[in-house]
């Protein structure tokens, strides 16, 4: 009997332990799921506004163009990732041209107002740098777009906002 | 050696090196005019994740230690950093940087001379070090004006930018901080920047010159004389 109690002891424990880890197996499973999904989403935001970012540089008249780091953004912009489900940040590589192509998708239930003030503030800083120091720039930065097109933000110095714009609208439509 | 100086690698250094410039780069401001407004283009572009990837850049349109030392106003020039205008010394002091390398050049000269060009700088300095007394302090001297153009300036010329050379140099003997000079490398008083380095045959310089500030600078973090041909006058 006791030998027997033993046994079925022993089975209880290991069928327990069975349980257990197939709970985890499920659990990180889950996880790793969702990890996916979540990466696959983000490559997939990250794909939607890189291919409108494409599509600008192909139809526009942008010069060379250089994207910007997450870390330049943060420090530059003051824009971090809570605020940015998806993100392009260009700018001209030539540093004496002040063409930029900025678009921030805001996630749902974040204020559009956090992205469009810092894209203001740093449009006014560009416009006092380069006043005196270079008023063919200091003309292009002054007529520069910021706009909001539902949870998207763009900021726009280039002689083609207007059809840039165009292009963004269409593409996120 | 030139496949170093196009696209500066690890493959100069040791692994122990490399990892120590990295580290010197990450604790480190870029303070500067425009001519660091393009070196920072340049770090994004060739240098994503490479050693400057986590240097603080602070830099503006024409800016000067004149600008720098005046109070923050609507109107007044100074570097944005997490999105705000801010003095550079409290900039750097948020950033905890243990180290600021300061690019004030060609805005110096116009309307002041080069002696009123150091005092301005010696007030920066004291801030910066008020605010954060152990930084180390780099006063960088970047280029030389393309020859043609210089000549047709009355104050912004070669002549002056060596004379700014040399108090700046005496500057940081006089100030416990060091000198880096990088212009010697593109150029000198007599021949100026030379054509292949210059961007606007004026006072801005390309990427092969900026392939030459990254050399510099990197080997500058560990104690070593580049490998690069001084200009000769």
């Amino acid at each position: 009997m006791k030998k027997t109690l033993v046994i079925l002891s022993f089975l209880l424990s290991v069928s327990l332990c069975s349980c257990m880890l197939a709970s985890c197996g499920e659990k990180a499973s889950e996880a790793s799921s969702n990890a996916v999904s979540s990466a696959a989403q983000n490559d997939t935001g990250d794909q939607q506004l890189s291919a409108v970012y494409d599509k600008i540089v192909e139809e526009s008249s942008l010069p060379e163009m250089y994207t910007m780091t997450d870390g330049y953004i943060e420090s530059y912009f003051g824009l971090t990732s809570d605020v940015m489900e998806d993100k392009v940040f260009a700018s001209a590589e030539d540093a004496l041209l002040a063409d930029t192509v900025a678009i921030v998708k805001v996630p749902e239930g974040v204020d559009t107002g956090v992205v469009e003030a810092a894209f203001k503030t740093v449009k006014e800083q560009k416009m006092i740098e380069l006043e005196s120091y270079n008023p063919d720039q200091y003309q292009r930065v002054k007529k520069a777009s910021i706009k909001t097109i539902g949870q998207y933000v763009c900021y726009i110095v280039s002689d083609d906002n207007d059809a840039i714009l165009n292009i963004i609208e269409s593409s996120i439509a | 050696m030139e496949q170093m100086l196009n696209n500066p690698t690890e493959d100069g250094y040791t692994k122990e090196e490399a990892a120590a410039i990295r580290k010197f780069y990450s604790e480190t401001a870029f303070v500067g005019d425009s001519l660091m407004m393009g070196y920072t283009y340049y770090l994004q572009k060739y240098d994503r994740e490479g050693f400057f990837a986590k240097t603080t850049m602070l830099c503006a349109y024409g800016f000067s230690a004149r600008d720098a030392i005046r109070p923050i106003s609507e109107k007044t020039k100074h570097p944005l950093y997490k999105g705000k205008k801010m003095l550079v010394e409290d900039a750097l002091k948020l950033a905890k940087c243990k180290r600021v390398f300061i690019v004030f050049w060609a805005n110096e000269i116009p309307g002041a001379d080069v002696g009123k060009a150091n005092q301005n700088l010696e007030i920066l300095v004291q801030r910066i070090r008020e605010q954060s007394p152990d930084i180390e302090v780099y006063i960088v001297s970047p280029c030389y004006m393309y020859l043609k153009t210089a000549k047709k300036t009355t104050f912004l010329n070669n002549n002056n930018l060596y004379a700014l050379t040399l108090s700046r140099r005496a500057f940081c003997n006089n100030n416990n901080a060091g000198y880096v000079e990088v212009s010697k490398y593109l150029g000198n008083e007599k021949v100026g920047l030379l054509e292949k380095y210059t961007s606007d045959y004026y006072i801005h310089v390309n990427k092969d010159a900026y392939d030459i500030w990254s050399q510099v600078f990197l080997d500058y973090a560990i104690g070593r004389e580049p490998d690069i041909e001084v200009i000769e006058k």
